[in-house]
């Protein structure tokens, strides 16, 4: 027997050597795999099994990938999706999820008060329910377990809301019959089955019950049942029997929340952000074609975001400035110039503000503007019936302009007298 | 007494000599730079340029402000917060993250295209009784006007205050659109469109 021992330690500290000599030649990449939880690497080949609690229709297309260099550029597009924080060259949410995947290695609950002794590897392992939940939501905030006489043993995961307190989430898993491992309890399916949901956990199922049916209704001997679970302590006193008892039929406080939802896939960090009311607003579309072809743009000194331009407030409502001034939308032989704007006058009696606003549009023979490279543009914001429409009076009146080509804009706040 | 100092204080020209240009800052160092922003609400900030402190390299003492201007842009945060069952207070965090990032890119994008339209210069000197280095009295500012000419000024600095009209949506309210710069009687005012501050769900109505 020892002689068969130390055989065995031999060849145990042989074979890396043995291994090493003969990998020489074909040099395969050695995969390091957690046996007991069975945890895949983290090499391109195993993506799916190891990050399979976040896959959710991106297997299909995965698998269809002939090469890892292929593969990687699927992952690294996978993780940058899901990257909750963008500007740092860390991917914090797979930092975490390969921070779980470690603690599921190292078993962290096997010295947990509460839950001593409990390990991945005998509660389904890396595929396993206990594995999933702390894969997707990490550690509990609370977690405790319970034993009775008249109940199978059950093991609650408590998260919390971090606003109110509540119970945001109440995992509760149990050892079905007594089979020695915990799997989640379907809090969902009885929700509205309380009596099953006792009938479920009993350690003698009730003949008496006939499925469906409320809490009232329910047999006696599953009633006690359901009392001995209310009446008891956690086992590592942290949560009292009557959450169990609560998180029988319940996932969520407060919330409509449902156990089945929390298992599935989180949604990427970048499509949420879409899909939120976030926008910036205000820059130009981009411009189309060839400058000097399809569009010309002003070529004075200070225009790049600026139409300068002298404002005049009379009969008429002008700006005028040299052609080179604006940008101009170029149409065949014509040169287009679209300038929005928006005039309010508000008089100095408080009353109503007056509003005018449209887009102007001023068409140019493009011939015309190289002949007289001088010329200078005058463009009627307003109608002369519009002005003289306004009620006598002095005004403070704030004029913007904004061309429609590049938002290029002006602005002025000048007093005007109308007679 | 007062009247005399007051007359070779304030000197305007406008398209003056070389002399009355604003300074070179091309191969100044550049000290501070920030947006030129202001909140239109919790939600909402107006992008209208740039300010660029630079430090003259030959003389330490010497700086200059250079105030850019750009195409204007409002940037709206996501205001309604996911609740804690949708990730909560992670998903805030990164809808914030991935929106500033948006927001950079397009900032970059319309800081390609500036104008500078005001400067001001001073210099420094070392306070002998704190060892600080203070502002000295010597002052030029220059201000573009509306027309794209440039206004000086020696000894006055730029004043600046919200600039404000009457609400798209109600009229009875006034709203900041953005910032007047003024400078002996000059004027010169960077905005935004109100017409880009509609709400988010005002615009997907519209595009209903």
């Amino acid at each position: 027997m020892k002689r068969n021992k130390s055989f065995v330690f031999a060849v145990m500290f042989l074979f890396p050597l043995i291994i090493g000599c003969a990998s020489t030649e074909t040099k395969k990449p050695i995969i390091f795999v957690d046996k007991p939880n069975s945890i895949p690497a983290d090499i391109p080949s195993q993506f799916l099994n190891r990050y399979y609690v976040l896959i959710d229709k991106e297997d299909k297309e995965f698998k269809k990938l002939l090469t890892d260099e292929e593969r990687q550029e699927f992952i690294d597009k996978f993780w940058l999706e899901r990257d909750p924080d963008p500007s740092t060259s860390e991917n914090e949410y797979k930092n975490e999820i390969d921070e779980r995947i470690n603690d599921i290695a190292d078993e962290v609950f096997f010295s947990t008060h509460g839950t001593t002794g409990l390990l991945f590897r005998s509660n389904g392992g890396f595929r396993g329910d206990m594995a999933k939940v702390y894969l997707l939501h990490g550690e509990p905030d609370v977690m405790d377990t319970l034993e009775g006489n008249s109940f199978v043993p059950m093991m609650l995961w408590i998260y919390g809301n971090p606003n109110n307190g509540s119970i945001l989430y109440a995992f509760l898993f149990y050892q079905k019959s007594f089979s020695g491992s915990y799997r989640l309890f379907s809090q969902d399916s009885y929700r509205m089955d309380s009596c099953g949901a006792i009938n479920e956990v009993a350690v003698f199922r009730s003949f008496g019950y006939a499925g469906g049916m409320q809490a009232q209704a329910c047999p006696d001997e599953l009633t006690r049942v359901y009392y001995d679970i209310y009446n008891s302590s956690g086992k590592g006193g942290v949560i009292d029997g009557y959450v169990f008892a609560w998180a029988l039929f319940n996932f969520s406080q407060g919330s409509s929340s449902l156990q089945g939802k929390a298992l599935q896939p989180p949604k990427p960090a970048s499509e949420i952000a879409k899909q939120s009311n976030a926008r910036i607003t205000g820059e130009a579309p981009k411009l189309v074609g060839t400058s000097g072809a399809d569009y010309i743009l002003a070529s004075c000194g200070n225009c790049n975001s600026i139409i300068p331009a002298e404002l005049s407030l009379g009969e008429r409502f002008t700006i005028s400035a040299s052609w080179k001034n604006f940008d101009w939308m170029a149409r065949g032989e014509q040169l287009e110039l679209s300038i929005k704007y928006r005039i309010i006058f508000e008089g100095h009696n408080r009353s109503k503000p007056i509003v005018l606003e449209d887009v102007v549009v001023m068409d140019m023979k493009k011939r015309s503007l190289d002949e007289y490279s001088e010329m200078i543009v005058v463009v009627d914001l307003v109608k002369p019936e519009q002005v003289a429409a306004i009620p006598s009076g002095t005004y403070q009146v704030s004029v913007y302009i904004k061309n429609t080509l590049t938002s290029k804009y002006n602005a002025w706040d000048k007093e005007f007298i109308k007679q | 007494m007062l009247l005399t100092l007051a007359v070779p204080l304030v000197l305007l020209v406008t398209s003056g000599p070389l002399v009355n240009s604003p300074p070179d800052v091309k191969n100044f160092n550049v000290v501070l730079s920030k947006e030129l922003e202001f909140r239109v609400n919790d939600c909402k900030t107006g992008f209208l340029g740039r300010v660029v402190d630079y430090q003259n390299p030959n003389d330490t003492n010497e700086f200059v402000r250079v105030y850019y201007r750009q195409v204007a842009i409002v940037s709206e945060r996501a205001c309604e917060n996911k609740s804690v069952e949708e990730g909560g207070l992670d998903r805030n965090f990164s809808n914030l993250k991935y929106h500033n990032q948006q927001e950079a890119k397009v900032l970059g994008r319309v800081q390609q295209a500036t104008d500078a339209f005001a400067y001001v210069q001073w210099r420094t000197v070392r306070d002998p009784r704190t060892g600080q280095d203070i502002r000295e009295d010597f002052l030029r500012s220059w201000l573009l006007d509306q027309n794209g000419n440039c206004a000086l000024s020696y000894g006055y600095d730029l004043s600046t205050s919200p600039f404000s009209e009457p609400s798209k949506a109600d009229s009875k309210k006034q709203i900041i659109v953005g910032i007047k710069f003024t400078l002996a009687g000059q004027v010169h005012i960077v905005r935004i469109d109100q017409d880009d501050i509609a709400t988010s769900k005002e615009a997907t109505n519209e595009k209903k």
